[in-house]
């Protein structure tokens, strides 16, 4: 990608350089430029969510390093997992098991030329059988989630409004009876209430859970957007300690959530957590008034900041 | 200080006058001018609370008092300021005997409060002190000496803050039939005028739709159907929603203090390559049109393929 039209290797350095001093002399800039480049390099985010899930007692894929440097053989890349570059958002740089072709040291060096960084993730199928929820988290609140999937005939994100949830033991027997194990449990209710007779959910059918009183749908809510909101909150604090000045992901953020299930157990888990200026909206699946709320909260709390860092007494 | 609307300061007062209420040409109130006029103001209704004029003076009741004189009123044995600023500083011990605050140490002198960290928690205080005045005129707790007054570092009004905007070249696109299957664009309708600058000024970011122009009622502005890039969208819609958020915002939080008509931003925007080549090489005089700006939106976004 060549968008930004750099005519020689070093100017980007030079760009980021310059920036930094006229920081110095005055000029802010949000997203800040130093935590967008930390958060580019996608591990230290990936550390913090382990660290996170850790003490939550929550599940996350499992995420490692691959070591290109010296004389390495394909062996290094592990077979069955998804492999993400460091400085990337775009499908030329995720790769999934069944792309074989591609899963080898030297295609992986090609598309490394100045010092990005491959990870390894422990692939997770409810991306494709249940989907994930882009929630996003404005001035500290959830203004809304979209529940989105890859559409497996075209090929083409597909995007809702998510207004009511599964709960999460609702997902786990569904997931446990569409891989067909032999210990699902006898929640017969589930059955006749989720109309499973005789296949599993697809993922349009995360969008919404149109079944069940108003209590439990309020309960399975409550469920996703307290993990949501708790995460972020461990996320803010525990930036706050890493970054200089306030973490951008405290005004906006948007926290990319699914589901995951190890040994029976299961948890929501965030595979990703935007917050540049390229963050897709997903207004195509937000109601139209939604628009506005979004932008106006956005912009309250991004007055709130500016007018701080301008404030001596601002802490 | 305006006169304009006390027509007996200035009998002949115009629109000349630097005092009018009309004019914008103020100055700050000279410490002559006062003493001449604050046991006037004292008479007001809304100045009869010491707190409020103490705060908008930035200076402590206390010290008010003691440039200014106590208050006009002969109803209190001391200002109702002074006593509020009391209630805030003494609290009930556990056994119902008053306790004073950590602002006082065990030998009984002042302990400066650190302005820095204090400030947010004392500014809210204020707040609450006012309400509560109003049912509660009087302490008989002893006053404490020279109370800190510090102010909250919320502005005292909404500013209107400079933007400037540089959309990210990575997600601009030649032309509508590339936006179509593209997840960062969306479909709005705005007001044709902002459309004719956006147009303008970001051509590679918004395309007209179909279903040309219409008005949403006769007396209002055209409005256009356009497929625009997201962040221009939320952005622009910012910049048109604050003008009425900014309303709410000043009668929730600065009602008392101020109402004015400012909006809380005026986004300008700028081509990436045209903001890049002043970055890599710009001259003095654009480097310092560009430190004018409040907040530059943009930059390098390393979260994708940047090089």
């Amino acid at each position: 990608m060549d968008a930004y039209e750099w005519t020689t290797e070093e100017e980007p350095d030079t760009f980021a350089k310059n920036i930094q001093g006229l920081h110095i002399t005055g000029l802010l800039m949000w997203p800040p430029p130093t935590q967008i480049s930390r958060a580019g390099l996608k591990d230290p985010d990936i550390a913090l969510l382990d660290l996170i899930a850790g003490e939550s007692k929550t599940l996350r894929p499992k995420t490692t390093t691959i070591s290109l440097q010296g004389s390495v053989d394909d062996t290094v890349i592990t077979s069955g997992t998804v492999l993400k570059r460091s400085n990337s958002d775009c499908n030329q740089h995720v790769i999934l098991p069944e792309q074989r072709r591609r899963r080898n040291v030297e295609h992986l060096r090609s598309l490394a030329l100045h010092g990005e960084k491959w990870l390894m993730q422990e692939y997770v199928n409810t991306f494709q059988t249940v989907g994930e929820w882009r929630t996003f988290i404005v001035n500290g609140s959830v203004i809304h989630s979209i529940h989105t999937y890859k559409d497996s005939d075209t090929d083409a994100w597909v995007a809702t409004q998510a207004t009511s949830f599964w709960s999460l033991e609702e997902i786990r027997y569904v997931c446990m009876y569409a891989t067909a194990q032999d210990d699902v449990p006898s929640h017969t209710h589930y059955r006749k209430r989720l109309n499973q007779v005789d296949r599993p959910p697809i993922p349009s059918e995360f969008s919404q859970a149109n079944w069940g009183g108003h209590e439990e749908r309020e309960k399975a809510r409550r469920e996703f957007e307290e993990y949501a909101i708790n995460t972020w909150r461990s996320l803010v604090r525990k930036e706050k300690s890493l970054v200089v000045g306030t973490p951008c992901t405290a005004l906006f953020c948007r926290l990319d959530i699914s589901v995951m299930m190890r040994g029976g157990s299961i948890s929501y888990f965030v595979n990703e957590v935007e917050r540049s200026m390229n963050t897709s909206l997903w207004m195509s699946g937000m109601p139209l008034a939604l628009h506005g709320v979004v932008a106006d909260t956005f912009g309250l709390s991004l007055h709130r900041w500016i007018v701080g860092c301008h404030d001596p007494r601002h802490l | 200080m305006r006169h304009g609307r006390a027509p007996g300061k200035h009998p002949q007062c115009g629109r000349d006058c630097p005092g009018h209420a009309a004019s914008k040409a103020t100055r700050p109130p000279t410490q002559e001018e006062l003493r001449e006029n604050i046991p006037n103001i004292r008479l007001c209704p809304k100045f009869k609370n010491d707190g409020y004029m103490a705060y908008l003076l930035e200076i402590s009741v206390a010290d008010l008092n003691r440039m200014y004189g106590p208050h006009a009123s002969g109803s209190h044995p001391q200002s109702i300021g002074a006593s509020m600023m009391e209630d805030a500083d003494v609290v009930m011990g556990d056994n119902g005997v008053e306790e004073r605050s950590e602002l006082q140490d065990e030998d009984g002198t002042e302990e400066m409060a650190d302005i820095t960290g204090t400030a947010p928690e004392l500014g809210h205080t204020l707040g609450h002190q006012y309400i509560r005045d109003q049912s509660t005129p009087g302490s008989t707790y002893s006053p404490l000496p020279e109370a800190p007054m510090v102010r909250s570092p919320e502005p005292e009004k909404a500013q209107t803050l400079r933007i400037l905007y540089v959309p990210d070249p990575s997600r601009s696109r030649d032309s509508q039939q590339q936006t179509r299957a593209d997840l960062g664009f969306t479909d709005r309708t705005i007001l044709k005028s902002t459309f004719i600058i956006l147009k303008d000024v970001l051509p590679d970011y918004i395309f007209p739709r179909r279903g040309g122009v219409h008005k949403l009622h006769p007396s209002e502005e055209e409005r256009t159907r356009v497929r625009i890039t997201e962040w221009v969208c939320g952005i622009t819609l910012t910049d048109n929603y604050l003008t009425m958020t900014q309303k709410l915002w000043i009668m929730d939080r600065l009602s008392i203090l101020k109402k004015d008509d400012r909006r809380y931003f005026d986004v300008s925007y700028m081509d990436w390559y045209q903001f890049k080549q002043i970055i890599l090489s710009g001259g003095a005089d654009e480097l310092a049109h560009l430190l004018q700006y409040d907040c530059v939106l943009g930059g390098i976004d390393y979260t994708v393929d940047y090089r």
